[in-house]
C-alpha cells in the first residue's frame, strides 16, 4: 500500500489539497481581475475558485507518474489498477466536499462548496483530456479552464455567464450539476479507456 | 538545426496559432479608454502583455522539461547548451513578439496613421523584456518541475502575476514590477513614466540573467548561488525604483511640444490636436466673447484634454476655465456645511448655456439646475453679471448662502 502511495505521489496531492483548503478561507476576499476585452464589462473571479487548480494538477501528476513507464504494465496487472486510481480520485472528491462543507459551516466561508465543486469539475476535465488526448496534456488543460473563464470575462451586468460553472457562487445548482457530470464522465473515461501516453501513440 | 525540423518538433507553431487566434477572438468587445495619442495607445496595449507572457512562459516550461527529459546534455552534444536552449526557445520569442504587435494593433484606432510620432519605443522595449522574463522563468520552472506541472504553474502563475498586483491597493508599487504600471496612462499632457518602465525592465532582466547563468555555469553549487544573487539584485533594483512611484505610472510630457496662440485666453494645443486647431480657436473665441458680455473673465491660458473634442466640450471648457468652481478648503472638513454646492450646480450649466451650448446637450447636470440656469439666462446682461458675482461668493465661502432665484436680480436691474 505504501509503495502504491509513493509511486503515485499521494503525499504531493494530499499536501496540495490541504494547502488549497487552508488558503481558500484566508483569500476569500481577494479577486483576480478579468479582462474586459471580450464582453466589454470588467469583472473579477474570486481567488478561492481558481485555487483548486493546484490540487487537481498534483493529483493528475500523481496518476500520471506510473503511466510514463508505458500503459503495457497496467494491461498486464493482476489487480485492476484503473479501479484503484478511480477509487483514489473518488476518495479525494469525497474528502474535499466534506472539508468544504465543514469550512462553510464553521469558518463562515460561503464559497466553501464552490471550491470543492470546482475541484471536482477541474478533475473531471483533466481526466477526460487525459484519456482522449494524452497524459501529458491533462494538467495544462486544467490550468486553461479558469484562464479561459478569465479571458471571456463576465456576462452582462457583471455576473458570470450561466454556463461558466467555475466562476459561479456556491448556491448555483447548474454549476454543481455541470461539475458533477464532468467528474462522472472523467471517472468513466478512466475506467473504460486505456491510457494514452506518448509511447502508446508512437507504437505501430 | 533546420528551421522546419525545429518548428515540427516544438510547440512554437501551436502556441503561435492559439495565442494570435485567442487575442483576436477575445478582443471583439474592445473597450475604448484609449485616446488618439500614441503614448496612450502603446501604454494601454500592455494590458494584454500578461496573457502573452503566461502562454509563452508555459510553452517555455514545456520545452525546458522536454529538454531535460531527453537528457541531451548527457549524450555529448556538439553544440553548447546555451545554443540548444536558445534554438528551442526562439520560436516562442517570435510568438511573443507577434503577440505584442497584435496587441498594439488591437488598441490602435483605424485613423491612427495620421497621428504625429509613433508607438512609444520605451514601452515596446519594456514589453519585450517582460516577455523574455516570462520565458526565462518558464525555462527555470521547466528545469525543476515535472513536464506535467511546469506549464500549468506558468500558465496560472503568469496570469496571476500579471493581473493581480494591479488589483491590490497595497503594495501599490507592485504593479510597476510586472509591466502593468503604465496601464492607466495617458492623458495628452502625460507620457508613460520611464521610472516605472525601468523598474519592470530591471525585474525581468534579473530573471533573464539568472536563467542564462543557470545554463552557462557548470559548477552546480556556485551556479545556484550566482543565479539567485542575480535575480535578487534585479528585484532589489526594481523595488528601489518602484516604491516611490506608488500608483502613478505617468510622467509629465515635454511642455515644449505645446503650441500656444492668442492671449487672454491663450489657447495651447498638443501636436495631436493641431489638425483641428482652427476649430478650437474659433470656438474658444465665440465662447470668450459671449461670457465676457455677462461679466465672466477668461482664464490666462486653456489646454484641452481630448484630441478630437466636440463643439460642446470645447465651449464648456472655454467658458468655465476662468471660474473656480471646485469646493474651497472649508468644505473639505468633516461635517462641514457647504451651501455653495447648490450654487455651483447652477452656475456650471449657466456658463455652458451662455457659451452657446444647446440645453438638451447638458445631460450631465440635473434637469432642475438646467431649468434654473435657463431662467437666469432670460435676465438682462448686467442682472446676470450681478447674479453670477453674488453666487460665486457662496461658492468660495462656506458661510455665505446662495441667492439663486432670478426674480431678485430682475428687480435690482430695473431699479
Amino acid at each position: 500500500m505504501i509503495w502504491w502511495l509513493r509511486a503515485h505521489a499521494v503525499t504531493a496531492w494530499v499536501t496540495g489539497l490541504v494547502v488549497c483548503f487552508a488558503a481558500a478561507p484566508v483569500l476569500a476576499g481577494s479577486s483576480v481581475p478579468t479582462l474586459a476585452m471580450f464582453s466589454g464589462v470588467s469583472g473579477s473571479i474570486p481567488v478561492p475558485l481558481v485555487l483548486p487548480v493546484m490540487p487537481a494538477c498534483l493529483l493528475l501528476y500523481g496518476l500520471g507518474c506510473t503511466s510514463a513507464s508505458g500503459g503495457s504494465s497496467h494491461a498486464a496487472s493482476v489487480r485492476s489498477t484503473a479501479a484503484w486510481r478511480a477509487g483514489a480520485v473518488v476518495c479525494t472528491g469525497v474528502v474535499a466536499v466534506v472539508v468544504a462543507l465543514g469550512e462553510a459551516a464553521w469558518l463562515d466561508f460561503p464559497l466553501g462548496f464552490a471550491v470543492a465543486r470546482n475541484l471536482l469539475g477541474y478533475l473531471g476535465v483533466g481526466l477526460i483530456v487525459r484519456q482522449l488526448l494524452g497524459v501529458q496534456y491533462s494538467a495544462i488543460a486544467v490550468a486553461a479552464v479558469p484562464l479561459l473563464c478569465a479571458l471571456i470575462g463576465p456576462g452582462p451586468g457583471g455576473r458570470p455567464h450561466g454556463w461558466m460553472w467555475p466562476a459561479q457562487g456556491s448556491g448555483e445548482w447548474s454549476a454543481a450539476l455541470a461539475a458533477v457530470v464532468l467528474f462522472g464522465v472523467g471517472m468513466l473515461a478512466t475506467l473504460r479507456l486505456p491510457d494514452r501516453t506518448e509511447s502508446s501513440r508512437a507504437s505501430p | 538545426m533546420r528551421v522546419k525540423t525545429l518548428l515540427r518538433t516544438g510547440s512554437g507553431v501551436w502556441v503561435g496559432v492559439l495565442l494570435i487566434a485567442g487575442l483576436l477572438f477575445f478582443s471583439s468587445g474592445n473597450t475604448d479608454t484609449t485616446i488618439a495619442y500614441w503614448g496612450s495607445i502603446t501604454a494601454q496595449s500592455t494590458l494584454l502583455l500578461p496573457v502573452v507572457g503566461a502562454v509563452c512562459g508555459a510553452a517555455a516550461a514545456w520545452e525546458s522539461a522536454r529538454l531535460r527529459e531527453s537528457g541531451v546534455a548527457a549524450w555529448a552534444p556538439v553544440r553548447g547548451e546555451l545554443r540548444i536552449v536558445g534554438q528551442r526557445l526562439a520560436p516562442l520569442v517570435v510568438d511573443g513578439l507577434l503577440g505584442i504587435v497584435v496587441a498594439l494593433g488591437l488598441f490602435t484606432p483605424g485613423d491612427a496613421f495620421g497621428l504625429p510620432g509613433g508607438p512609444d519605443a520605451a514601452v515596446l522595449v519594456t514589453a519585450v523584456v517582460v516577455l523574455l522574463g516570462h520565458l526565462a522563468a518558464g525555462y527555470l520552472v521547466g528545469r525543476w518541475l515535472p513536464k506535467l506541472l511546469g506549464p500549468a504553474l506558468m500558465l496560472v502563475g503568469g496570469y496571476f502575476w500579471g493581473f493581480w498586483p494591479a488589483a491590490l491597493a497595497e503594495p501599490s508599487w507592485l504593479r510597476h514590477l510586472n509591466g502593468q504600471g503604465v496601464g492607466d496612462c495617458c492623458r495628452l499632457d502625460q507620457e508613460p513614466s520611464l521610472r516605472s518602465l525601468g523598474a519592470t525592465a530591471a525585474f525581468s532582466a534579473g530573471l533573464v540573467v539568472a536563467a542564462v547563468i543557470v545554463v552557462v555555469l557548470r559548477r552546480t553549487g556556485r551556479r545556484r548561488l550566482v543565479a539567485t544573487a542575480a535575480s535578487l539584485t534585479g528585484l532589489a533594483c526594481a523595488i528601489a525604483l518602484a516604491v516611490p512611484l506608488g500608483f502613478g505610472g505617468e510622467q509629465a510630457r515635454d511642455r515644449a511640444l505645446l503650441q500656444c496662440t492668442g492671449s487672454r485666453p491663450q489657447v495651447c494645443l498638443w501636436p495631436e490636436q493641431q489638425g483641428r486647431a482652427s476649430e478650437f480657436r474659433r470656438w474658444v473665441k465665440d465662447a470668450d466673447r459671449k461670457v465676457r458680455a455677462v461679466g465672466v473673465g477668461p482664464a490666462e491660458r486653456i489646454e484641452f484634454a481630448e484630441p478630437v473634442p466636440s463643439r460642446e466640450s470645447v465651449l464648456v471648457e472655454a467658458a468655465t476655465s476662468g471660474v473656480r468652481l471646485d469646493p474651497p478648503a472649508c468644505a473639505e472638513r468633516p461635517y462641514a456645511t457647504y451651501p455653495g454646492d447648490e450654487a455651483a450646480l447652477v452656475i456650471h450649466p449657466w456658463l455652458a448655456l451662455t457659451a452657446g451650448v444647446a440645453p438638451d446637450a447638458l445631460l450631465d447636470w440635473p434637469s432642475e439646475s438646467v431649468r434654473r440656469a435657463e431662467e437666469v439666462r432670460r435676465l438682462p446682461a448686467d442682472a446676470q453679471a450681478a447674479w453670477f458675482a453674488r453666487n460665486m461668493r457662496s461658492v468660495r465661502d462656506c458661510s455665505v448662502k446662495p441667492d439663486l432665484s432670478p426674480a431678485a436680480y430682475a428687480h435690482r436691474a430695473s431699479s
